[in-house]
């Protein structure tokens, strides 16, 4: 479903992303890790079609991204880290002008929203009544998320999707993506929480510094590295090394 | 059964609906207070009576037996500069937005249905203002001597071509900047671009009824340079249609009106559109310049704070962190630049225009009345430091151990003080200097210095004193700001005036002893009021 080879993206003599390959199956999650800066987000929205790769190609849902990049949006979903929208909208212009961008109709789209608010219990009163700008940070995500599924696409990209929702919203969103994968979705999850990737994912792909570091099933991943966990794996490949040791050390500068 | 509807057809509409709410309701709400949308589209709505206010302004003219040609040029000026200044202020924000690529770029649209919705909307808005600025002179058109009905239909067509030529003016503009200068320094050159378009409006609004007025108007033949003016093409257009005149300069302007619009909105829609694409993709792509710092890390900005005379001035901690974040709000933030800058530009544009009309008259007559217009430029640029489109980053104050907005307040105004106001005062003194040859009418400058300092503080009674803790979307009625503005304006040229006569008559030393004596007890009570503010406003 997702098929990169040699992806690279150059910002102004700085390699984000380098020389990046991979193959991802329909139906699998992907867990897409990496520190701060690794070329994570670079990658997303490479995938997505909104940056264009110095280098290299894509291939998603069976649509060159290079040579056809509306047809990959179309079968792209993204919820972007930034999870910006437009404050002065209310959630249901927003959702359906979303909507229309997909070539949604507005009957069909709140067919599909009211499905959605009764599954992220929000209401229709608080869509159609508030501005976005008055929206909680959880309730702000769940309208992104929204978004980025309406049109039912085979791909799904998340950067950060669990950022401000409450336990109960996340328990129920991670068993909805472990189910749309069954149904032949490929999810690319990327997250700092590495506790969440472990559990939810098939796959975790760490990257560091724009590279393939690390690539396989969580369970294999902890075995081949003596049965440690995916948390410590991710530090020594990354450069976090003696972690708990300078924190103690720093936490002592705080007695003084 | 019905036909399942075209996705592009769908496509376009939806984000012309998007854009044209924008451009009513602004990007962002803190959601601070409980506004519905449908307020918010009414308060937008606003610019459309005060704009049909301002069109009252063309009955100064109507005291004159002004020949069809020139009354149409006048019209069409007006429109000029004020389409021109409303478009310039919301254009880049719509056309270049940072935020938006998150939002839209990744959606299955082509970005010239983005530039094409953007730009209908800009259209349809400017045309919309158009016709509510010239209502009143839609009347005069009509009923004025060798007035006819035909002028109701060719104005609104003119306006409607006007709209096109100046939506097409300042997307060329803005492409041309980008073509030239290139990508990298993009945020810097879209600010700068719209501050030289507001001011290039405002110059060509001034000049042109000057121009015209001291010219044999109604001859091309002997006023040839008539013919470079695009107001004055405009209004050739309407006056060949309603009196059916085919006369050589009438035929000229209107041709001129026709091929130059249709030559501006190929070049900008058509013939450079495709390198929008690429400025949407860059603005993702952009990342801030790091600037540059000294070896201890600091910026220009800290490093000015050092100054003695500053480092006195700035000696609340509070104050100072407050003045250097508004410091760097208004060198780096371009919402913040696009927002302040050209709204003071009309300060510094206005008063250089009278002053060199007024530069054969010694009595400083006029060079009074500016210097008070002058100190109206603290309120104008004070009360847009409450606006930001990082007004969540202003939440840090809320749970900050202060007791009153005030320390954060003065130092956002100590910063406009520094970076706006006293920036327009030296150029000033330059221009009086020059224009006057001599520094005789500089003294009028310290009235103007006191009452700037006291109209500073006014946005801090009447509305947050936290600085960018508000959006756009978050103003107040322009009622409200339209009485303080007006009363503001009132008090500092009232106080212009006196002081010409103060002059005049010998009592000047008198006068600002007594305005500076007033100016220290106000200043006492504005700052024990501003102290008393809430630092939430919803406390």
């Amino acid at each position: 479903m997702i098929s990169l080879h040699e992806l690279t993206k150059v910002f102004a003599g700085s390699t984000a992303v380098d020389r990046l390959s991979l193959e991802i199956p329909g139906g699998q999650i992907v867990g897409f890790l990496g520190p701060n800066g690794a070329g994570k987000s670079t990658t997303l929205k490479m995938l997505t079609g909104m940056l264009r790769p110095t280098s290299g190609t894509a291939v998603i849902a069976g649509h060159d991204l290079l040579t056809d990049p509306l047809a990959v949006k179309r079968s792209v979903g993204f919820v972007p880290e930034s999870g910006a929208l437009y404050e002065s909208l209310t959630g249901l212009e927003y959702l359906r002008m979303v909507a229309a961008l997909y070539g949604l109709e507005t009957g069909t789209a709140d067919a599909r929203i009211r499905e959605f608010i009764q599954f992220f219990e929000l209401t229709w009163d608080t869509l159609t009544d508030k501005l976005l700008g008055a929206y909680s940070k959880g309730m702000r995500r769940k309208v992104v998320i929204i978004s980025s599924l309406l049109h039912n696409p085979p791909v799904i990209l998340f950067d950060e999707p669990l950022d401000g929702l409450d336990a109960n919203a996340a328990v129920g969103f991670k068993t909805l993506i472990q189910t749309l994968a069954r149904q032949g979705r490929t999810i690319v999850y990327s997250s700092h929480i590495l506790d969440v990737v472990e559990r939810v994912c098939d796959r975790v792909v760490i990257i560091n510094q724009g590279r393939l570091v690390l690539d396989g099933a969580p369970e294999a991943l902890c075995a081949a590295h003596g049965g440690i966990p995916l948390e410590e794996i991710f530090t020594r490949l990354t450069g976090g090394g003696q972690l708990k040791e300078r924190a103690e050390a720093f936490a002592k500068t705080f007695e003084a | 059964m019905k036909a399942p509807a075209d996705p592009a057809k769908l496509q376009r509409a939806a984000l012309y609906q998007l854009f044209n709410d924008l451009f009513w309701r602004g990007r962002q709400t803190s959601g601070n207070r409980k506004t519905s949308a449908a307020t918010i589209t009414i308060r937008k709505g606003g610019p459309l009576l005060v704009f049909g206010l301002l069109g009252f302004t063309i009955l100064i003219f109507t005291g004159r037996s002004l020949p069809p040609l020139i009354f149409a040029t006048l019209v069409h000026a007006m429109t000029f500069v004020m389409i021109g200044m409303t478009l310039s202020a919301s254009c880049s924000t719509l056309l270049f937005n940072d935020q938006e690529s998150d939002i839209l770029l990744h959606r299955p649209v082509p970005v010239a249905f983005i530039l094409q919705a953007k730009v209908r909307v800009l259209l349809t808005q400017a045309w919309l203002l158009a016709v509510a600025l010239n209502g009143v002179a839609l009347c005069l058109g009509m009923s004025r001597d060798g007035g006819s009905w035909r002028y109701l239909p060719v104005h609104l067509f003119t306006l409607g071509l006007e709209a096109l030529f100046v939506v097409s003016a300042v997307v060329l503009a803005f492409h041309l900047c980008l073509r030239l200068f290139g990508r990298e320094r993009l945020n810097s050159l879209i600010t700068a671009s719209q501050v030289v378009i507001a001011m290039t409006a405002m110059l060509g609004g001034q000049l042109v009824p000057r121009l015209i007025s001291q010219s044999d108007v109604g001859n091309w033949t002997t006023s040839p340079w008539l013919r470079a003016l695009p107001p004055a093409w405009f209004g050739a257009l309407d006056t060949m249609v309603v009196s059916l005149s085919p006369a050589p300069e009438l035929l000229l302007g209107s041709a001129l009106a026709i091929g130059v619009t249709a030559l501006l909105a190929w070049l900008a829609f058509s013939r450079l559109a495709g390198s929008y694409e690429e400025v949407a993709v860059t603005l993702n792509e952009h990342t801030a310049s790091p600037g540059r710092s000294n070896a201890r890390g600091q910026r220009w900005t800290e490093r000015l704070t050092q100054w003695p005379g500053l480092r006195w001035w700035l000696r609340d901690p509070v104050e100072r962190a407050a003045f250097l974040l508004a410091a760097a709000q208004l060198t780096r933030a371009r919402d913040v630049k696009l927002r302040v800058y050209p709204q003071v530009a009309q300060f510094a544009v206005y008063p250089l225009i009278f002053l060199i009309g007024s530069r054969n008259d010694g009595s400083g007559m006029m060079s009074g009345f500016l210097a008070g217009f002058l100190g109206t430029i603290p309120l104008t640029a004070v009360s847009l430091l409450r606006y930001s489109e990082e007004y969540r980053g202003a939440e840090l104050f809320r749970f900050m151990p202060l007791r009153s907005p005030a320390p954060l307040f003065h130092g956002a105004r100590k910063a406009a003080m520094f970076f706006v106001f006293a920036p327009v005062v030296l150029l000033w003194i330059a221009l009086m200097g020059f224009i006057h040859r001599g520094t005789g009418q500089l003294v009028l400058l310290i009235p103007a210095l006191l009452i700037g300092h006291l109209a500073g503080m006014v946005p801090g009674l009447t509305g947050s004193c936290v600085p960018f803790s508000e959006t756009q979307a978050d103003r107040k009625s322009m009622g409200q700001g339209c009485i303080t503005m007006v009363l503001s304006m009132g008090t500092a040229v009232g106080v212009g005036f006196v002081s010409y006569f103060a002059m005049k008559d010998g009592w000047f030393g008198w006068w600002v002893l007594g305005l500076a004596c007033l100016s220290w007890g106000l200043d006492m009570v504005f700052r024990r009021i501003i102290r008393a503010q809430p630092l939430s406003t919803d406390d």
